[in-house]
C-alpha cells in the first residue's frame, strides 16, 4: 500500500549562545520561505543588535534591542504574524528546536511533551549556555502556543561514534559510569550537514573521505575529524566548554587553574563557572567586544586584538594537527559558520605553514570568496580546502520530519 | 669533581660527578632534609662521601623560577633575594631551597653554585602560547600563566639539534611534551600547574573544565573532593584500578584490557600534543624521548610513532639497542629522525655547567 505523504510547516529556532537563526521549510520538498537571524541577543558587542528576516528571498533589516533569547523569539513572531496577515501561506504547523545537550537522556528527536520537559529540565547545567536559553523558548512555545506539536533536535547524536580512547577521560572509571562522564561532543548537525555537503560539491563519496570540519561560530566553535562519514574526534567534550576559544568560552584550560581563582577570590562554583563560560574566551582577553569579527577591525591598533586572534587561530590549528594525525591523510578541510564562512583572515592564519600537512590554502580564492560553497585550497595541495555555509535548520527539518512520518500520531 | 643537588620536602639528593670522565657513574647519595638542615659538618659529611677531591662546581635543580629566572643563575647574594621574592607561589617549597642553597653558599665558599630551573627555558614563549583564554587583567594580576615544566631536559633536547622544528617528550612522574623551532621553545603541554596536559599514574590530564563544574553544581561535589580525585584518584590508577608504576603497568598492556584502554587514552593525549606542536612549528625534523621512565615505555614509544610514520617517519623494529646515551630509532633514510635520551636528569645538569665553567659543551 503507497503510503500517505505527510506535509509539513517545520519553524526550525537554531539558538546560538548570541543569535537565534530561525527558517520555516516546506516538508517534505524542503523549500525555504521564510528565514531570518536575530544577531547580536544578549552580549556586548560593538555592532548593534538586529534581525535579519526574510520573506521568499525579500529581507528586511530590523534594528532592535535584544536583551535575551526571548525578546528576540517574540519579536521573530511578531514578524511572521505580520507576514502571515498578508500571505496566508506563511504559516507553520510544528516547532523544530536543536537542543545542545540531552544528557543520556535522548539519543534521537523526541517530540516535546510533560515528562520530556521533565527531563530536558535536569540538563540546563550540562550546558550553561545554551541549554537553559533553548529549555526557556521551548517552555515558551509549550505554553503560549499550545495546539502547535514541538520537537527538539539533538546536537550530540552525530559523535556516537567516537571510539572509546578518544571519548574516555582519564577519570576514576567507577565515577565516569556512575555519572555519564565522558566525550559527547556538540554541532554535531553542523558538522554532518557540511561534511556531506562538501562530498557532494567536489563530486566524492564520503566513505572514502578523510574531513576535518572547523565550525567556527560568534557564539560556540568546535573541530570534528570524520572518517567515511562518522564522528571520530572533536573538541567539545562531555560539555560546551572544553576545546577551542569561543566568544566567551575559555575552552581548554589547565584545571589548576579552577582550584587556584575559587580559593584566591572566594569564588563560589557558579561564579566560577560564569567566569569561564560567560566572561572568557575572546570577550576576556580583547575586552571590549566578545566577537572575533570586532577583534579582526581592531587588529593592526590594539595589541589585546593581536593576541585574542592569535590565540584563537592557534588553538583551531592545533586541533588540525592533531586530527590530522589520528586521520592519517586529510582528504578535505571545512570550514563553515559565521566565522569559518565571513572572516577570510582567520582561515589565512589558520592555513598558514600547513604545508607539511597537505594544507595549502589559495590566498586570492580565499580573499575573494564571497558566498556559497567553494573551494579555496591552492593548486598543489594534498587536502581540499572548501567553504561550505551550514545549514543546520535544514538538517533539524530533515530529522524532525523523518520523526515526524515515521511515529505520527496525527493522522 | 661536580655536585649536582635535587631537594623535595623531605630529603636531599647528591650526585657527584668527575668532570674528567663523565661516562663513570656518579657517587650518588640521599639525606634526610632536616639532617642537611641541622648538620655542622655538611662540608666534612659531602667530601667525606665523595673521596675528599675538590668540587668545582654546585648546581641545583629548583622547580620553580617565576619570572625572575630566565636562565641559569649563578648564586650570588642576589640570587636570594629574587628567590625569596617566589615564596608566594610555593610557601613551603621555595623558604625550603632558600634555607639549603645557603647552606652551601656558607659552607663552599669559592665554589661557583649554579641554579638549574624547570621553568626559565619557556619564559620566552608567545604571549597566545603563554596566556589562557581567562580575563587578562585577572591572569596578569594573579600571574596565571603556562610555565611549563621538565625545562632542564627540554633545553638540552632541543639544544642537540641546532636547526630545525623538534618534538622533545620527557616521560618521568610527568609526562610533557615540548616543541621548539631552532633550539627555543615554541610550545609546552603542562602549563600553570601539573594537572594540565598528559596524564600520569595518579592525575587526569586535559580534560574538560565543564566536569569540574557539573561535579561540583549538579552532583554536589565539594572542591577538594575533586581536587584530590583529579590529582591523586586518576589517570593509570582510576582507569585501571591498578597502583602501579608506569614501567610495571605497561608489561599488562597486551593482557589486560583496562590497562590497555589506559596506555590507549595516554597515546592519544600524546598524540594531540604532538600534533598541536607540529601545526605551530609547521612541520617536523626531529623527535627526541627522554626521561627516567624512557626505557620502560619504548613499546609505547614505538607503537607512537608508528601511528604517524605517514608523516615520514622510519622507526627501527625492537629492540633499539645503542651503546651511546643518546641514539637513533629511526633509520638512515627516515625523513623526520628520532632518537632516544637515555640520560639522567643530574647528568643532563652536569652537562650544562661543565658547559658554564669551561664554556663548551662535551660531545653528545
Amino acid at each position: 500500500m503507497k503510503s500517505k505523504i505527510v506535509k509539513a510547516n517545520i519553524l526550525t529556532l537554531n539558538c546560538g549562545s548570541s543569535s537565534l537563526k530561525y527558517k520555516i521549510i516546506r516538508m517534505p520538498d524542503e523549500e525555504c520561505f521564510v528565514e531570518g537571524e536575530a544577531e547580536r541577543v544578549g552580549i556586548k558587542t560593538q555592532g548593534e543588535s538586529l534581525i535579519s528576516h526574510s520573506v521568499s528571498g525579500k529581507t528586511r533589516i530590523i534594528k532592535t534591542e535584544l536583551g535575551n533569547h526571548s525578546i528576540a523569539l517574540r519579536k521573530i513572531l511578531a514578524l511572521i504574524k505580520s507576514d502571515a496577515q498578508k500571505n496566508k501561506e506563511i504559516t507553520f504547523d510544528i516547532f523544530a528546536h536543536r537542543y545542545v545537550h540531552p544528557g543520556n537522556f535522548f539519543t534521537k528527536p523526541v517530540k516535546i511533551n510533560k515528562p520530556v520537559l521533565k527531563k530536558l529540565k535536569e540538563t540546563l547545567s550540562l550546558a550553561a549556555i545554551h541549554n537553559p536559553i533553548t529549555y526557556g523558548l521551548i517552555e515558551f512555545c509549550y505554553k503560549e502556543y499550545e495546539t502547535v506539536e514541538q520537537f527538539a533536535v539533538f546536537d550530540t547524536a552525530f559523535h556516537r561514534s567516537i571510539p572509546p580512547e578518544f571519548s574516555t577521560y582519564a577519570l576514576p572509571a567507577k565515577i565516569s559510569k556512575k555519572y555519564g562522564l565522558k566525550k559527547i561532543g556538540f554541532h554535531g548537525i553542523s558538522h554532518q550537514y557540511v561534511t556531506e555537503e562538501a562530498c557532494r560539491f567536489l563530486k566524492r563519496n564520503i566513505k572514502f573521505q578523510k574531513v576535518i570540519s572547523c565550525h567556527l561560530g560568534t557564539g560556540g566553535s568546535s573541530v570534528c575529524a570524520i572518517n567515511r562519514g562518522k564522528s571520530v574526534n572533536t573538541s567539545m567534550g562531555f560539555t560546551p566548554l572544553e576545546g577551542l576559544v569561543m566568544n566567551t568560552r575559555c575552552g581548554d584550560l589547565d584545571l589548576g587553574i579552577i582550584f587556584y581563582i575559587m580559593s584566591k577570590e572566594s569564588f563560589s562554583p557558579v561564579e566560577t563557572e560564569n567566569i569561564l563560560n560567560k566572561k572568557s574566551g575572546i570577550l576576556g582577553i580583547f575586552s571590549s567586544s566578545s566577537d572575533l569579527r570586532d577583534v579582526v577591525d581592531n587588529i593592526g591598533a590594539d595589541p589585546r586584538a593581536k593576541i585574542a586572534f592569535d590565540m584563537y587561530a592557534r588553538r583551531v590549528k592545533d586541533y588540525i594537527g592533531f586530527y590530522a594525525l589520528i586521520l592519517k591523510k586529510t582528504d578535505i578541510l571545512v570550514f563553515t559558520d559565521s566565522l569559518g564562512v565571513g572572516v577570510p583572515l582567520l582561515r589565512e592564519s589558520i592555513c598558514d605553514n600547513m604545508a607539511f600537512l597537505g594544507i595549502s590554502l589559495d590566498r586570492e580564492k580565499n580573499q575573494t570568496y564571497r558566498n556559497g560553497i567553494c573551494e579555496l585550497s591552492s593548486a598543489q595541495a594534498q587536502t581540499k580546502i572548501l567553504v561550505v555555509p551550514t545549514n543546520e535548520e535544514l538538517m533539524i527539518a530533515r530529522e524532525t520530519y523523518k520523526e515526524l512520518t515515521e511515529n505520527d500520531t496525527r493522522h | 669533581m661536580i655536585l649536582v643537588i635535587d631537594t623535595n620536602l623531605k630529603e636531599v639528593k647528591f650526585w657527584v660527578f668527575k668532570e674528567n670522565n663523565t661516562e663513570d657513574p656518579p657517587v650518588f647519595f640521599i639525606k634526610d632534609l632536616e639532617e642537611v638542615r641541622l648538620s655542622k659538618t655538611l662540608r666534612k659529611d659531602i667530601l667525606g662521601f665523595t673521596g675528599g677531591g675538590k668540587i668545582n662546581a654546585i648546581s641545583f635543580r629548583i622547580l620553580f623560577g617565576g619570572d625572575f629566572f630566565a636562565k641559569t643563575s649563578l648564586i650570588t647574594p642576589e640570587f636570594f633575594v629574587k628567590l625569596d621574592k617566589l615564596t608566594g607561589f610555593f610557601p613551603f617549597y621555595i623558604p625550603l631551597m632558600l634555607a639549603i642553597i645557603k647552606i652551601f653558599y656558607r659552607e663552599f665558599k669559592g665554589v661557583p653554585k649554579f641554579a638549574f630551573f624547570e621553568t626559565s627555558f619557556f619564559s620566552g614563549m608567545r604571549e597566545e602560547e603563554k596566556y589562557y583564554a581567562i580575563p587578562y587583567e585577572f591572569q596578569k594580576n594573579n600571574k596565571i600563566k603556562k610555565w611549563g615544566f621538565h625545562g632542564i631536559f627540554h633545553e638540552a633536547n632541543s639544544g642537540m639539534f641546532h636547526r630545525g622544528k623538534c618534538i622533545s617528550v620527557v616521560f618521568d612522574k610527568q609526562t610533557t611534551v615540548c616543541s621548539a623551532n631552532d633550539g627555543r621553545p615554541v610550545s609546552i603541554s603542562l602549563g600553570f600547574t601539573p594537572l594540565e596536559g598528559v596524564m600520569s599514574r595518579t592525575s587526569c590530564g586535559d580534560l574538560d573544565p565543564g566536569i569540574v563544574f557539573y561535579l561540583m553544581n549538579i552532583q554536589g561535589f565539594s572542591i577538594y573532593k575533586i581536587d584530590d580525585i583529579l590529582k591523586n584518584e586518576s589517570g593509570f590508577l582510576g582507569l585501571t584500578g591498578y597502583d602501579l608504576e608506569l614501567k610495571d603497568l605497561v608489561k599488562f598492556r597486551g593482557k589486560d584490557r583496562n590497562v590497555r584502554l589506559a596506555f590507549d587514552i595516554y597515546q592519544a593525549q600524546l598524540l594531540k600534543c604532538i600534533g598541536e606542536g607540529i601545526s605551530i612549528l609547521g612541520g617536523l625534523d626531529n623527535v627526541i624521548f627522554s626521561g627516567s621512565e624512557v626505557s620502560a615505555l619504548v613499546p609505547v614509544i614505538h607503537s607512537l610513532l608508528k601511528k604517524i610514520s605517514f608523516l615520514g617517519i622510519n622507526t627501527r623494529s625492537l629492540p633499539w639497542i645503542g651503546k651511546e646515551e643518546v641514539f637513533p630509532i629511526t633509520s638512515e633514510e627516515s625523513g623526520i629522525k628520532a632518537c632516544l635520551n637515555r640520560m639522567s636528569l643530574p647528568k643532563v645538569i652536569l652537562y650544562a655547567t661543565v658547559n658554564l665553567i669551561c664554556k663548551k659543551l662535551p660531545r653528545r
